[in-house]
Formats: C-alpha cells, structure tokens, sequence
C-alpha cells in the first residue's frame, strides 16, 4: 500500500486470501464498523486488527465512529445533586452548624472567632489552589475565566484580616500561626485535586464560593453565621469584615462558578460524571471535617485562639480576651 | 448571570417530588429538607401543569421552556431562579455532534500533522550524514544529547503519573513505559565512555537550548496536559533504521569505535523491540472523545515537538562543530555560542 510518501507491506495471515484482504482493504471506507466489516469479509476480528494495524499506525486510518461524550452540565448536575444532599446530612446537620443555627448563644465566642480565623487561613492560601489552573491547556475559555476568578479572589484574605484587628491579632499572627488540620487538609485537598484532576478541582468552586447562598443576596450559610454572630453579641468590629466579605463574593456572582466554567467546557469523554460523582463525596466529607473541626477545637475556651509552633504547639502569640461587652 | 440561566435544558432533578396542591403545585426534595410551594394563575392551572410536565420531562432547551410558561418570561425567570435556589434544578443537555472525535480517529489527525510538518522541515544533522559532512566531534555532541534527553526523560514523564483523570488504562501503560525509559541514559554512558566522557562530566554538562526545550514542552504538558504528553510520544519515539545506518557508517568513517556506536545502536533497537512507536495510539485509543480545541493544541505540540528537534539538529552541527563540551563554570566560547544563537536555521525557513 502507498499513500503520499508512505509504502508500506500487508502481510495477511495464511489464510487470509488475496480476495478477503482486498474485500477489507475497501470496505475501510468509514461505512463499516470493524464488526460489519469482519461479518461482510469473512475474517475474524482479530485478524483483521493485524492487517489494519500498521495503516492504523502510519496514519492511513481515520476513525468514522461517533465518541462517546458526556455534556459538561449534565455532569456538573449530578455533583450538584451530591452536594446538595451530603451539605444536608454531614454540614447542616453536623455538630457545627447545628449548634450556630440552633442555640447560637450558647456557642463560645471563640468559636466564632475560630470560624473566621479558620476561612482566613483557607482564604491566604486560595492562591495555592487556584494558580493551578490559570494555564488550563486545553481551553482559551477556560484559561481566560480561571485567570478573571483569580483576579477576584486576590487580597480577599486581607478584607479578612481586619475582622481579627479588634482582638488584637495582626496579620503578622497570622501569618506565624498554623490552621487546624481540619483547614489543611482541606486546602491540600484542593491543591491536589487542581493539579491531579482540574476538573474535579473547578467543580467544587461554586460550592465553596457558596451556591446555596443566593437567597439574601449575601448566601445562606453566611447569613445564618452573621445572624448567629449578632444572637451571641459577637462584636461588631469584628462581624462587619466578615460581612464584607459575603457582600463582595455575591457581587462577583461566585456561587455560579462552576456552572459557567462547565459551560464554557467542551464536551467531557465517558466516565466523567462517575468520576466526578465520587470525588464528590469525599470533598463534601472533607469540608464537613472543616466545619466540625472547628467547634472541636476552639468550643473549648481554654485553647489559644492562635495557634503558632514554639517550645509547645499550642501556645499563643496574642492575648485573647472574650470581646463581648 | 445567575445559576439557572446557564442551564441549556432545564430539568427538575429526578429527586424531586411534585405533588398538586389546592390551588398549585408542591415540590419538594430531599426528604422534605428542601421544598417550594407555587400558586397557579388563575384560570391557567391546566397550562401550568403542562409547563411542569415538560420541565420534568427534560427536552427543552430554556427557551423553549420559556415559551411554554404561562405567564411572562420575568415570571419564568423568577420561578427557575426559586428552583435553582432550592437545588432542584438539572441540566439535561446533550452532547452536539461535531464536537470532537475519538482516541483512534485523534491520533489519525496528528500522525498526519506530523507527516505534514516533516515534509517540509529537514535536519542539518541528518543532512550532514547524508552528505558525509559531519564531524566526530558533531557526532560526540549527538550523543550528548541524546544523553541528556535519556537523563531528563523519567523526569519529564513522572508528573503525568500523579494525574487522577486518566483513566487507571492510561495510567497503567503510561507507568509501564516510564518504567522501560528508565536508566536508558546508562546505556549512553557507556558509549560517551569509549571517547573519554565521564559520567560525572555529563552530569555538569548543560544540554543545547532546543533540547531543554523539547524535554521541558514534554515535562509541561505531562504537569498540566495529559493528551499533549501522549501526542508527543510517537515524533520522539519513532524508530529511524534509515537514519541508524548512515549513523553508523559515519561513526566508522570517524574512527568511532564499536564500544562507542554499539549502544546507541542497542538503545534505538530497544524502541523499535519494544514498539514504542505505537505508544501514543495505544493511549490515545482509551480516550473515548477528544474536544476539537484540545485535538488542535495537541497537534500544535507534536509539530512544536518536529520543529524543536530540527532545531535541535542545527544546534548539534553549530556548537559542536567547535565548541567543545558544554560544562561552563566562567569561560565561555562566545563565538560559538553566537553561532548558535545568531545564525537563522535553515531547516525551519
């Protein structure tokens, strides 16, 4: 056989007759799966895969046959539906929210200030995670849409930063403390998936953002900590940052993020949505640790606010009072 | 834009439980965890239930949906909103045709993209052979290089192997081929060793630019492009018996030993043996789709990958023409490296 520059030798199987490999050779038109052609010539299958092979190789072969593909949206749907049950069961329903939706003025006050804390150490490191897709390859849409979201997120964790001003904890604190390891893991977690599976990685976005948190305008699960926050007398000093905070996440519309990367996305090859859909679980798991971690730690007041690595792991670099009047 | 306007063909998720009320329609969801209840117009509870079926029913797109709705498309609007908001809203669109193709029918289109680009683009090295007008010093320097492509190899491929959407198919014969590429560089050292190059030379010896390049595309697109490290496996792993016996033939002509030779020899007998060159359809063919946009950066790789290794040829010719080996602490031969740097490439023009 020959096309352009490229010859290159058949060489059938004895009992393959000149005819059958001539009846294959034509019937390679794109008309034929390769099970059509193997009834309709005579050959068996594996046989025939010897004799296509090597044009298969030199690039002789096109492939007719339509791909299998899953719809973006779809996929993200079915996350979403994961989401939305396992942030019923194992985070609304979990010890941390139950006890700031149920008997907010019961939850110690560090608590609070741990909660804020706790996304703080989650915000200073969002860059860890989301740096990982500004290249995304594969796709102008994307790369252009991770790179405006990153922009957004820039310096939120300073908008933050000064809800802890008022309890005299700097930024410089901050920055020596460690987070619980319920918030480690969380952001290892991400910046695994970002690298590892991107996808997956975008998928949780909105749900971090807060999709659930349309209803006020500023999102539920904020809202109730903000309303919770005011049950407890939490100061203002150090609520309103937090509020800020909610406000501009809802002015970017961050809740939808994964819904307009996935819509801007190609079509996803089979299996997707089963790999998506598992992950799912264990990210919600994870994020529900987020949670529960904290009324874990700082629901006992003894504990330093700030944890920081010294002569022992748990001392403190800022004297914390209770800040209610 | 707000979550629900992104949806192509809204669709209640099948989860959700619609049950009539006296005067509307009740929906609820997760074990009642989240539910809506929503008053009919009045006079208009027959359209209003048709318009319910057909959002279950997950065949229209937004508009058409839109159209369907008895009432204004404000009132549509705030309606999906009022769903979406409660998690009750799916997408039930399909994938449009044209879009993409498959592994198999995608490597068909870059092996043909590599044929193309090959066509017009020739080697200076191989050029050289052919005319007898290589050097023993150039053919040292191939083997340098050649080195250096071996030595950075495992490093190149290992990222591709922390991916965990590839599919455990892609990533078993990905792994097994890591595994064959391993210690190939030994096999050049024993070569580099029979004209007096030490291993603890090679190791503080810079490679050309163009093979940094190529090794540093391929190590990339394994971090962050998994079908651009697969694509660009065949124009590096293809074998070349036309090219293998001139080399050979040259090597004798410059009184180039067999210690020297024969490795070399063995090691692009391992890539044929092992049949390297089917490697990426091999991984290609677990892809069940592979978008156009992505079809098309993997094309672009694979021929970047032809022209680098062009280029890399001109730059085997022109610094190791006379630049000696490439360990450089504070001397440096500027006239070689404007050579190597300055002078247009033939083969690329």
């Amino acid at each position: 056989m020959r096309s352009g520059e490229v010859t290159f030798e058949v060489e059938p199987e004895d009992d393959i007759t000149a005819e059958q490999l001539g009846a294959v050779l034509r019937s390679a038109d794109g008309s034929a799966s390769l099970s059509e052609i193997s009834a309709k010539t005579g050959v068996a299958p594996d046989k025939l895969t010897s004799i296509l092979l090597p044009a298969q190789i030199t690039g002789l072969l096109a492939d007719r046959s339509v791909p299998e593909a899953e719809s973006p949206m779809v996929v993200l749907s079915s996350v979403e539906h994961v989401v939305n049950r396992l942030l019923e069961e194992l985070i609304f329903n979990g010890p941390f929210w139950r006890a700031i939706l149920d008997h907010p003025e019961q939850v110690e006050p560090n608590v609070y200030y741990g909660f804020g804390l706790e996304n703080w150490f989650f915000l200073s490191r969002e860059s860890e995670f989301d740096s990982a897709i500004l290249s995304y390859p594969s796709s102008d849409a994307i790369r252009g849409m991770a790179n405006d979201f990153y922009h957004e997120e820039h310096r939120h964790d300073d908008i933050v930063v000064r809800a802890f001003e008022g309890l005299g904890i700097s930024r410089e604190d901050l920055v020596t403390a460690r987070p619980l390891s319920t918030t480690s893991g969380l952001i290892k977690l991400l910046s695994w998936w970002a690298r590892t599976d991107p996808l997956f990685f975008i998928a949780t976005i909105g749900i971090l953002e807060g999709r659930l948190e349309q209803a006020e305008g500023e999102g539920a699960y904020y809202d109730s900590f903000l309303r919770a926050c005011a049950t407890a007398g939490i100061p203002t000093h150090f609520v309103e940052p937090l509020r800020q905070h909610a406000r501009v996440n809802a002015g970017h519309d961050h809740g939808s993020v994964s819904r307009e990367f996935f819509a801007a996305l190609p079509p996803l090859p089979a299996g997707t949505q089963a790999r998506l859909v598992g992950k799912a679980h264990l990210f919600v798991e994870a994020y529900a640790e987020f949670f529960n971690g904290i009324l874990e730690y700082y629901g006992d007041p003894g504990r330093p606010l700030v944890r920081t690595i010294g002569s022992s792991p748990v001392t403190t670099t800022a004297g914390v009072e209770d800040g209610r009047p | 834009m707000a979550g629900h306007e992104l949806l192509r063909r809204p669709t209640l998720r099948r989860e959700v439980e619609r049950t009539e009320t006296a005067d509307g329609v009740r929906l609820s969801y997760l074990a009642d965890k989240h539910w809506i209840e929503l008053e009919y117009l009045e006079g208009r509870a027959d359209e209003s239930r048709k318009f319910f079926e057909a959002l279950a029913s997950g065949t229209r797109t937004a508009d058409d949906l839109a159209t369907e709705f008895p009432g204004s498309r404000e009132e549509f609007d705030a309606v999906l909103e009022a769903l979406d908001e409660q998690g009750m809203l799916a997408d039930s669109d399909t994938v449009p045709l044209g879009s993409g193709i498959t592994g198999v029918g995608a490597y068909a289109q870059l092996k043909r993209a590599a044929d193309a680009a090959r066509a017009t683009i020739n080697s200076p090295f191989t050029d050289a052979l052919v005319a007898g007008k290589v050097s023993r010093d150039q053919i040292i320097g191939y083997a340098i290089e050649y080195w250096h492509v071996t030595h950075l190899c495992p490093r190149a491929l290992a990222p591709l192997l922390a991916r965990d959407d590839i599919g455990i198919e892609v990533w078993q014969q990905f792994m097994a081929f890591y595994q064959a590429e391993r210690n190939h560089d030994r096999m050049l050292e024993k070569s580099l060793k029979a004209v007096g190059i030490t291993r603890e030379q090679l190791l503080q010896m810079q490679p050309l630019p163009a093979t940094m390049s190529i090794m540093a595309t391929m190590g990339v697109h394994a971090y962050q492009f998994p079908l651009g490290i697969v694509s660009t496996l065949f124009p590096m792993e293809e074998p070349e018996p036309d090219f293998l016996e001139l080399f050979l033939a040259r090597c004798r002509e410059n009184d180039l030993s067999e210690e020297f030779f024969k490795p070399i020899a063995a090691h692009s007998g391992v890539n044929e043996d092992e049949e390297h060159e089917a490697v990426t359809l091999d991984l290609l063919a677990e892809f069940s789709f592979v978008g156009n946009e992505e079809l098309n950066e993997c094309a672009k790789a694979v021929v970047d990958i032809i022209e680098l290794r062009a280029r890399l040829d001109g730059q085997i010719m022109s610094w190791y023409a006379d630049g000696g080996l490439r360990i450089f602490s504070d001397a440096y031969p500027v006239a070689t490296g404007r050579a190597l740097t300055c002078s247009p490439l033939a083969a690329l023009l």
